[in-house]
This record gives structure tokens, sequence and C-alpha cells, in this order.
């Protein structure tokens, strides 16, 4: 009887211990996926539905409440209910035809030109030549990654200082007797205050591209490079006919990245030229207002872009991933 | 076991998240009853002067004080008030006090007001510097108005100048705009030797980071031209019908702005137009190389406000200034005109959050600012700036005797103060300043860079134009309608 009740308890036990398990497992589960959903709900989620609302919102008697609560915009005449609804939209619209908002647009844009068209082409030679181990390549490899761990901050303002007329740049050339003049002196002032902070972009931009693509390029298997140095291909060709394609999802990355800057570039000129002298950008903007206690107006404007911008981006990304759609490795 | 092992895993990990979030709860719930904590931002006073007031103050009442000097204090600021911070006071320039107000998140200061203050027959309110009271105060939602800040300081700017090196060369302080021509004519004239191989140039400013300091001559001067009831037509931001629909009109060059013109075009003749006036390349600057140059005595004046003994002392050796320092009166546009000193920083703000727990005690330090004991404490302490209180019976007599620079500096905010201060929505709803210079664009540093393209006729036609191209937008944004 023995011999017959010991497998009994022995079969029992196996099951108590897989319910355990699955409670174990779900608890686990559930424990480690928490804090992400809630971050996401609260900080993304939360926020821009938040920030959604805001654009619906004015100020009356100081407090922020519902358009439609405030008996200074709406008058209570069914006629204008779509201008008082989107009251801020309209606000937002007119102010298209001041000269400071156009400037703040064609501002913003050509950090779409600067990141797409200028630091990507750039960012993509240069890590080929990392990634070929040229001579030099490591000295290269710090030059580019240094701007990449240093916060921003500090980076602009070694930036200005070195061009400034104190500056290592002058003292250089007053060593070797160079008259430069007043140069130094108006390099962020005026027309020029662009230039430096484009320049500051793209010397800033390269090192990130650059650690992005070597890494990509580093996936490449070294067969088919072996294979084309054996068929006696050129370096020219190798770079755009295999590196290129064979990089191209971490090139449309980094290109959909350099599209959001026209968005996202904000402490750049904040911290070179306080956003004057026409270097404002969306972003400062945004980040400025938010400052503030008008908060409708950024939201409005952020909102306006999320719009207009995604779409663009979105579609972009699915006509860059059609190109190269046969090549893989 | 490995199961076992992920579990203290996930759980240490969430607890120690849970750890983490919990640092930014404040010590608000371990606070004593008898301690109340201030934050104070970080900028040209020190802190010396709440190490001296706090401890007079507990002696005085037995209430502890803590406080923290932040340079962060306004980007956390809302969140605090909104959902309950660390602090019962907090003192900052660029509290939007105003909505915080509105919003229920400061607390009522009315019984402050009345309150008595220690030594003095009258209450807080008659305390106060002239004009403090009607910037602290909003309408509520019973229509009455009710205040919710105190005014931090009262302030000076100006030219501020060596005086050692004014004595050494018999230059007397221009009384005029005349005299203060002439006087940087005299300087470069006199080729004195600023130690090394160049001369004494007048002026050193910063271009760079401090080109609105400016602004404290040039709005006196705007004040002086214009006069006080121009003035206060043109800060009510509606337009010459007594409407916000036209508002922009009140920057128009030719009329309402035409002072502001008058006075910007002094300083452009004075500093644009005369390169020599000032330190090789000022205006492209840092306020570090300004500072560097005032205090190496390669010039004679810097352009500053009441904060400019605290941070020059900084950068000197051992950290006291070499020579005696003063802000002059700012020499007056035009013969006639009387002295008046434009309130730097007067909308700086004394806030107590609704939700603190030390409320009483919180007003009860407010109050005791107000005493001429903690009044004298702070022009001693900040190196010559002042509360925002009356100084007319505060005896400085002993700290003035040996401190030329608090002198001069309650010299000046003896004659007529002006502010341009405003609690109109479209100046605190609009991020950008709307007054005096429209959209915050200042002209000073790209006038010097191209004398031709910032005349005050042009930069006069730029200020109308970005005021009459926004206007709309501010007034809509501000929900200002006619």
């Amino acid at each position: 009887m023995t011999r017959i009740a010991a497998p009994e308890i022995q079969r029992a036990a196996p099951k108590k211990s897989k319910k355990v398990s699955h409670f174990s497992t779900n608890l686990f589960v559930v424990l480690m996926l928490a804090y992400p959903i809630a971050q996401f709900l609260i900080m993304w989620l939360g926020v821009n539905i938040n920030s959604i609302f805001l654009t619906f919102k004015s100020f009356y008697n100081g407090k922020l409440v519902w358009v439609f609560q405030n008996p200074d915009i709406w008058d209570g005449n069914t006629s204008h209910f779509w201008s008082t609804l989107f009251y801020n939209y309209v606000t937002l619209f007119q102010s298209f035809s001041s000269p400071d908002t156009q400037s703040l647009f064609s501002a913003s844009l050509v950090y779409f030109v600067i990141s797409c068209l200028i630091t990507l082409p750039i960012s993509m030679f240069f890590s080929y030549f990392v990634f070929k181990k040229i001579a030099g390549n490591s000295f290269f490899k710090v030059i580019f990654f240094l701007p990449c761990i240093l916060p921003l901050f500090i980076l602009t303002m070694v930036y200005s200082l070195s061009l400034s007329p104190n500056g290592f740049i002058a003292g250089f050339l007053n060593l070797m007797h160079v008259n430069y003049g007043a140069f130094f002196d108006d390099l962020f002032i005026g027309d020029r205050a662009q230039w430096m902070v484009w320049i500051f972009c793209v010397w800033a931009g390269i090192g990130y591209d650059v650690i992005l693509l070597t890494a990509g390029m580093s996936r490449i298997p070294r067969d088919i490079l072996e294979s084309c140095k054996m068929d006696g291909v050129s370096p020219m060709k190798e770079f755009f006919k295999i590196i290129i394609p064979l990089s191209w999802p971490t090139i449309t990355t980094l290109f959909i990245f350099g599209m959001m800057s026209v968005f996202t570039v904000t402490f750049q000129p904040f911290f070179l030229t306080s956003g004057q002298y026409n270097t404002m950008t969306i972003g400062l903007q945004i980040y400025q207002e938010s400052g503030g206690s008008g908060l409708q107006a950024p939201a409005t404007l952020g909102l306006f872009c999320s719009v207009v911008g995604a779409p663009i981006i979105v579609a972009t990304r699915w006509g860059l991933n059609k190109c190269y759609q046969n090549v893989g490795f | 076991m490995k199961k076992k092992s992920m579990m203290l895993l996930a759980l240490g990990a969430l607890t120690s998240l849970a750890g983490l979030t919990a640092c930014g709860g404040g010590s608000t719930s371990t606070k004593a009853d008898d301690e109340i904590w201030i934050c104070v931002y970080d900028g040209g006073y020190g802190t010396d002067w709440l190490k001296d007031v706090s401890a007079s103050f507990t002696a005085k009442t037995g209430i502890k004080v803590h406080y923290d000097a932040d340079t962060s204090v306004l980007d956390r600021i809302e969140s605090a008030l909104r959902d309950g911070g660390d602090y019962d006071i907090y003192m900052s320039h660029g509290i939007n006090w105003q909505s915080y107000a509105a919003n229920g998140w400061l607390a009522n200061l009315d019984d402050l007001y009345t309150s008595s203050v220690d030594g003095f027959s009258g209450t807080f309110a008659d305390r106060l510097a002239n004009g403090a009271a009607a910037l602290s105060k909003i309408t509520g939602d019973d229509k009455a108005e009710h205040y919710y800040k105190v005014c931090y300081t009262q302030g000076a700017g100006g030219l501020v100048y060596n005086v050692d090196m004014f004595k050494a060369n018999n230059w007397s302080v221009p009384t005029t705009y005349d005299e203060l021509v002439t006087l940087c004519q005299t300087i470069i004239n006199a080729k004195v030797s600023d130690g090394g191989r160049g001369t004494v140039t007048p002026i050193a400013w910063s271009g760079k980071d401090r080109q609105y300091y400016w602004d404290y001559p040039v709005f006196e001067w705007w004040y002086q031209l214009a006069g006080k009831d121009k003035i206060d037509t043109v800060t009510k931001y509606m337009g010459p019908t007594g409407k916000y629909a036209d508002g922009y009109e009140m920057y128009n060059p030719s009329s309402y702005y035409k002072e502001f013109m008058q006075a910007y075009d002094m300083w452009y003749k004075l500093i644009a137009t005369n390169p020599a006036n000032s330190m090789a390349s000022s205006y492209s600057a840092t306020l570090a190389s300004a500072q560097a140059n005032f205090v190496n005595g390669k010039s004679a004046m810097i352009p500053y406000a009441q904060w400019a003994k605290f941070e020059l002392s900084a950068i000197a050796d051992n950290g006291t200034l070499p020579f005696n320092i003063a802000m002059m009166k700012t020499p007056k546009a035009t013969a006639s005109a009387a002295d008046c000193n434009y309130m730097v920083g007067f909308g700086d703000s004394m806030v107590i959050p609704a939700n603190s727990t030390q409320i009483a005690n919180a007003k009860k330090f407010l109050n005791y600012m107000a005493t001429e004991e903690a009044c004298k404490t702070f022009v001693k302490d900040s190196n010559g700036a002042f509360l925002a209180f009356d100084y007319t019976k505060v005896d400085l007599s002993d700290l003035e005797a040996t401190d030329t620079f608090a002198k001069s500096v309650h010299e000046k905010l003896s004659t007529t103060n002006f502010s341009l201060s405003s609690t109109n929505p479209i100046t605190y709803r609009t991020v950008n300043s709307v007054m005096p210079w429209a959209g915050n664009k200042y002209y000073y540093q790209s006038a010097c860079q191209n004398n031709d393209g910032y005349t005050a006729a042009k930069v006069g036609d730029l200020v109308y134009n970005t005021a009459k191209s926004n206007w709309p937008t501010w007034l809509r944004n501000a929900s200002l309608s006619d």
C-alpha cells in the first residue's frame, strides 16, 4: 500500500509547484511591466493629453479655463462656436503673418538641411574612414566622439570661448602675427550668429552620427568586404555600392532624427546666442514660453508642429525603407 | 532558486524606484512646528544676509530658519506650489505670482500687510517702499484685491565708477549727459596708465552677457525726457483710443515712444559711435572680461546694478576690491531734469505657498524683514543692495561712513524712483517682454557692430514694427480684448 501511496503524493506535489510557478512568473512579469507602463501612462499619455487640453484653454481671471468658460472669448453666439473652440489655433495662424514667426519657422527648417544634407553625408564619409581603419582613425575617433560625451552647455562654452577675441584661436593667430582685425568680435552678433550656430550643430552632430554609423558598419560581414577586395573593387565603389546599402537602416534612422531636429534644436541657439539674431527655433520658443504662465501658446505651437511634422516624417521613413529593400546580409 | 532571485531582483528594482521617487517628496512631513524653510534665488545678494537675519529672527522668536540658495528655483517652484514642496517662503525674480495666486497656490497675505512691525508705529504696508504694495495685489474671485506677495528688493542701476581713480585724477562725477561725454574725453586724453602697457578707458561693459545693463541709464533718460505721466500712459498698453486693439501705437517712435528713442540715441552717440569710450571689443565681451577690466583698473566706469559690489568683490583678490566704488546718479538727460532712479528688480517677489504648514511663522519672518534691524543687515551683508522697504528711517550712517557704494545706492534710491513693472496680463502672459524693448529684442550690441543699421530712427521702426506685427497675438494670448 505504501508503495502505491507514495507516487500519488509525488504526483500531487508538482501540480502545486506549477501553480506557484505560474503565479511567480505572472507576478514577475507584472512587476517588471508596472513601471514602464506607469511611466508611459503618466509621462507620455498624460503629458500629451494635458498638452492637447491646454490648446483649448485660455486665461480668465488669472486661471487657465476652457475657452467656453471664458466670457472674454465666448459670447454664447453659436455662430462663433468654431472660432472660439479653436481660439488658440486661430491665434497661432494669425501670428504667421508676423515676420518674427516666419523667421522662427525658416530658422528651424534650416536644421533639416544641416542635419540631413550636410551633417549626415559628412558623417557617412568619416564613418567609412574610421571603419576602414585608415591611418589617423583613432585621432579622428577622439575628435568625433568628444562632443558626444560632453554636456551641451560645456560644449557650447568651449566653442564660443575658443572663438572669442581672447580665445585660443585668436591667441594662436596673434602668435603667428596674423592680422584678423575685428573678425572674432562679430562672430556671434548679427548675420554671422546664425552661421556660428549652424557650424556648431554640424560639428557637434557629426560625432553622434559617426558613433551610430560605425556601429552599423561594423555589423557588415567581413566576408563581403574581403570578396570585394579580391574582385578589385575600389574604395569609392565599395562605399557607395556595398557600405551604404548595407548600412541603410542606420542611415534611415539618422535621416529621420535629422528631420526631427527641425523641432528639437533648442539649447544650441539658447546657449550660443540666446535665440537672438534670427536664431530662435521652434523648440527654443516652446521651451522659453513654457517657462511663463501662458502655457496654451506653446502647447498649440507644439501640437501644430506634431500634426504637420508627423505625417511628413512617417512618409519619408516609408519612402526611405523602400530603398535597398532586397539588400541584406 | 533562479526564479526567486529574479523575483527579488524585480522587487528590489521597484523598491529602489519607489525610494528614488520619494526623494522628491520633500521634508514637509518631518518639519517641526517651530521651523521654516526658505528657498532663495542664488543671485547677486549672497546668503550672508539670510544667515544673519535668520539668526536674529530665531533669537527673538525661537523659530528656526533653514535656507537653501538655488539657481533652479524657477524651474521647480510651480510644481512645488501646486503639489507641495519643502519650502515655506520663496524669494526670487521672475515668479509668476499672479497665476499662482489665481490658482490658489499662494497664501493670502492681507493680514501680514496690516500687521504691526517691531520698532515701527505703522503697519507692515507702511514700511514698504513707495509703490511696492500696489504691485503685490490682484483681484480675487470675490472681486476684492488681496495681497499675495511681498516685493523683495528695490534696486538701482547705472554707472558704477572707481572712486579712488576719480579722486587721484581730479575727475568730477558728471551730473549731466554733456558732462559725461566730456568726462569720457577727459579720461581718454589723460592717458592714465592702466598698470600695464595700456591706458585707462572710460567704460568697460559686456555686450555678450549683459548688454541690458545699459537699460538702467537709458530708462532713466527716457523718464527724464518723457516725464512720469507719459510713461504711465505708455505702460497701460492701451492705444490712443483707450483700447487694447491699437495698443501697439504706444511704441510709435514719432509720438508715444519718441523720448525712448531719444534716450537710446543718447546712448548711441556715447557708446555705439564712439568706440574709444569703451574697452576694445566690449560689445562682444563676456561679463567676466568686463568685470576683470574694471577690477584691474583698466577702465574707470562700468554699467551695473546694486549687486555690483558683491559680484565685483567676488572676482577680486581675497574677495575685496582694491579700491572704493560708487554708483553715480545717472547724468541727467538735460540740465533742468530732476534726478531719478529706475528700480531694478522691483518686480522680484517673496511668496508663501498656500500648502505650507508654517504659513503663520513664514509671515512672521517676512514681517521681521521689514524691521530696521533686518533692513540694515541686508544692506551690509549684500554689499549695498536694499530690500523693498522704506529706508528713510533706517540709520545706515555707520555703514555708509566706510562703504561708498552702499551710500551711493542709498542716495540714488532717495531720488524719484520709478518702475516699469506692471500687473497688466500682457506683461506676464507673454514670456517675451513687451516693454520697453518689444519682443525682448535688444539693439545695443548690434548698434556697436553696425552703426548705420541701428540708428535711433531705424531702431524706432524696428521696435514699432515688432510690436505692431505681434500685438494681436500678445493680446489674444493674454485674453485681452476691448
